[in-house]
């Protein structure tokens, strides 16, 4: 009994190391392979420091291998308060974006937002390249149990935009 | 466990049924390791360090596994790993449906449009978990282990 514990033992440690090293090498041979240690940012919600993971392949030119760093943008994406994004919604002075899905868009949404339902779209099927880098961004999602206008933020942010915010309590609060 | 015909064809049929299930889950999570990662942030079970080493070498295990088991290769191991895995897949579950996470399930398909957690996927699961407990016990029973 305990031979035969043994040999499925060495066996299952077999399969796991062979799963592994193909794993690896397939992932440093992939064009969508990426780093083995996932980054992050640190972003301040509410006064409290949370990680959120950045998913991005090897192959991505915003990776900079050398250094392993991002060339992040000019500022870090961070959270606006309701008042603040009202004033720039009275004053016209930034671009809403509602992250929510197309059918929340249609019953509802801050007036001029821009609909980008990331659920429905990958982040590669959108362009906006009618703004400019250093327009200011607020985008935003049903409340704060949603995610998606961080994701969004964080996802423009890389893509170079200098200015972006996330309103975190979304349309609930609006 | 008895040897006879029934728990032999049986036997194949499950083992064709989880490789070829296995097999086919891994594919797109090898495929796009990426957004498995972002399927397994949501679980919020693993520190963020370790989202991508997970998503690189959980996929491979499945493919590896479903290829030995179509294979009929070191079934007796194979099947209790699979075993140990998907119990580990039903408690993953079970968890994130009590934190009340409304999220992608990550089974078999990485589309957006694919399935949420939900017990109808949990007793998937669980049959996954009985034919893989069932290819152990009779491949332990019948076979001499050799070196």
């Amino acid at each position: 009994m305990q031979r035969e514990f043994l040999i499925i033992l060495s066996r299952a440690i077999k399969i796991v190391v062979l799963s592994c090293v193909i794993a690896l090498v397939f992932n440093s041979l992939s064009p969508k392979g990426i780093p083995l240690i996932t980054r992050y940012r640190r972003v301040t919600v509410r006064g409290n420091e949370i990680k959120v993971p950045i998913f991005i392949v090897n192959s991505d030119k915003k990776f900079d291998k050398g250094n392993r760093q991002f060339n992040f943008a000019m500022h870090p994406a961070e959270e606006i308060s309701l008042n603040d994004a009202f004033k720039c919604f009275a004053k016209g002075t930034a671009v809403f974006i509602d992250t929510r899905s197309s059918e929340k868009y249609r019953l509802g949404h801050i007036p001029g937002a821009i609909s980008i339902p990331i659920e429905e779209l990958s982040f590669e099927e959108f362009s906006l390249e009618n703004l400019g880098l250093d327009q200011k961004i607020i985008t935003y999602c049903d409340g704060e149990e949603c995610s998606q206008s961080v994701d969004l933020a964080l996802y423009l942010e890389e893509a170079g935009f200098f200015d972006v915010y996330f309103f975190l309590s979304g349309w609930q609060e609006w | 466990m008895k040897n006879n015909k029934f728990t032999l064809i049986a036997a194949y049929a499950v083992r064709f049924i989880l490789g070829f299930l296995f097999l086919y889950a891994s594919i797109d999570k090898m495929i796009n390791p990426a957004r498995f990662a972002e399927v397994v942030y949501h679980y919020r079970v693993l520190p963020i360090e370790l989202l991508n080493i997970v998503a690189i070498l959980v996929p491979w295990v499945e493919a590896v596994l479903g290829v030995t088991l179509l294979l009929g290769i070191w079934i007796e191991t194979t099947a209790l790993i699979l075993s140990c895995v998907t119990l580990f897949f039903i408690v993953l579950m079970i968890s994130a449906i009590a934190r009340g996470l409304n999220i992608e399930c990550g089974c078999f398909s990485l589309d957006p449009e694919g399935s949420l957690i939900s017990w109808k996927r949990i007793i998937e699961d669980v049959f996954m978990f009985i034919g893989s407990l069932f290819l152990f016990f009779r491949a332990v029973s019948s076979t001499q282990l050799k070196r």
